[in-house]
């Protein structure tokens, strides 16, 4: 469900490779992503570039990884699909993720944050 | 317009057929503005996964009847189903579902938000029960982009 490309020990860019991030898929997504976190991964890069319809069940994952991230690491989502960014604004989600346009972008906001 | 102006679609209690209602929506709405459909959509899953989940607690076997009216100037849902009813705290507590402090890391939340996203997106959104059967109904002018 996941391509993942590391980018050095403690980061990675990890990118769905589903269309929909519902109360389906979205399970399998905390349980791909949260054992990388428990792992040390703690820099990431969600990019969301094949999604294109989260629901709240979605939101509610990324605000869990967020969660668990915590205060020793980035989270930083990028590539929203208009549909996608809109969800993010109607929850107010838009306030809470820092969100960039593309990967090059969220990778130049993960080193001035380093 | 009148009933009979209402296409139906029974689906099982089970999380892959919200999306084939998701898609039968999406089907029936083609003359529909992207916006206004994808704010149903968002509506019309957060309500049937919102069923799945805590009416039937995700136990398959179960009847959900949807019924949509594609109308001339709005759009029209009604959902039946025959499991637990949405506790009255639950509708009452959506209502701030969405006011959170995004600095608040450890206060923001990771569930509770599908109801206050169907009264964000839809123009009126109606729940009853009676010979338990629950009835939820959400009403959208095609008009009405939420999100300009």
């Amino acid at each position: 469900m996941l391509t993942v490309q590391e980018m050095d020990s403690a980061g990675a860019v990890i990118a769905p490779d589903v269309s929909r991030l519902d109360a389906a898929s979205s399970i399998k997504l905390r349980e791909e992503v949260f054992p990388m976190v428990d792992k040390s991964l703690s820099r990431l890069i969600l990019d969301l570039k094949s999604v294109d319809f989260v629901d709240s069940s979605g939101l509610g994952v990324m605000v869990g990884l967020l969660k668990k991230i915590g205060t020793q690491g980035d989270l930083i989502i990028c590539n929203l699909q208009p549909s996608v960014a809109a969800t993010f604004k109607l929850s107010r989600m838009d306030r809470v993720f820092r969100i960039c346009p593309d990967v090059d972008a969220a990778k130049a906001m993960l080193e001035r944050t380093a | 317009m009148s009933d009979n102006d209402f296409l139906s679609l029974k689906i099982d209690s089970r999380i892959s057929e919200v999306r084939r209602a998701a898609t039968w929506f999406r089907d029936i709405s083609t003359d529909v503005d992207e916006k206004i459909t994808a704010e149903c959509e968002l509506a019309l899953v957060e309500a049937l996964t919102n069923i799945v989940e805590h009416g039937y607690k995700e136990e398959a076997g179960h009847d959900i009847i949807l019924r949509i009216r594609n109308g001339d100037g709005a759009i029209d849902f009604i959902v039946e189903d025959f499991g637990s009813p949405i506790p009255t705290e639950a509708l009452k507590r959506s209502e701030g579902a969405l006011d959170f402090d995004p600095l608040d890391l450890l206060n923001l939340p990771t569930g509770g938000m599908g109801l206050a996203l169907i009264k964000e997106v839809m123009d009126r959104f109606d729940y009853s029960t009676e010979d338990r059967k629950n009835r939820l109904s959400m009403h959208k002018s095609k008009d009405s982009v939420t999100l300009q």
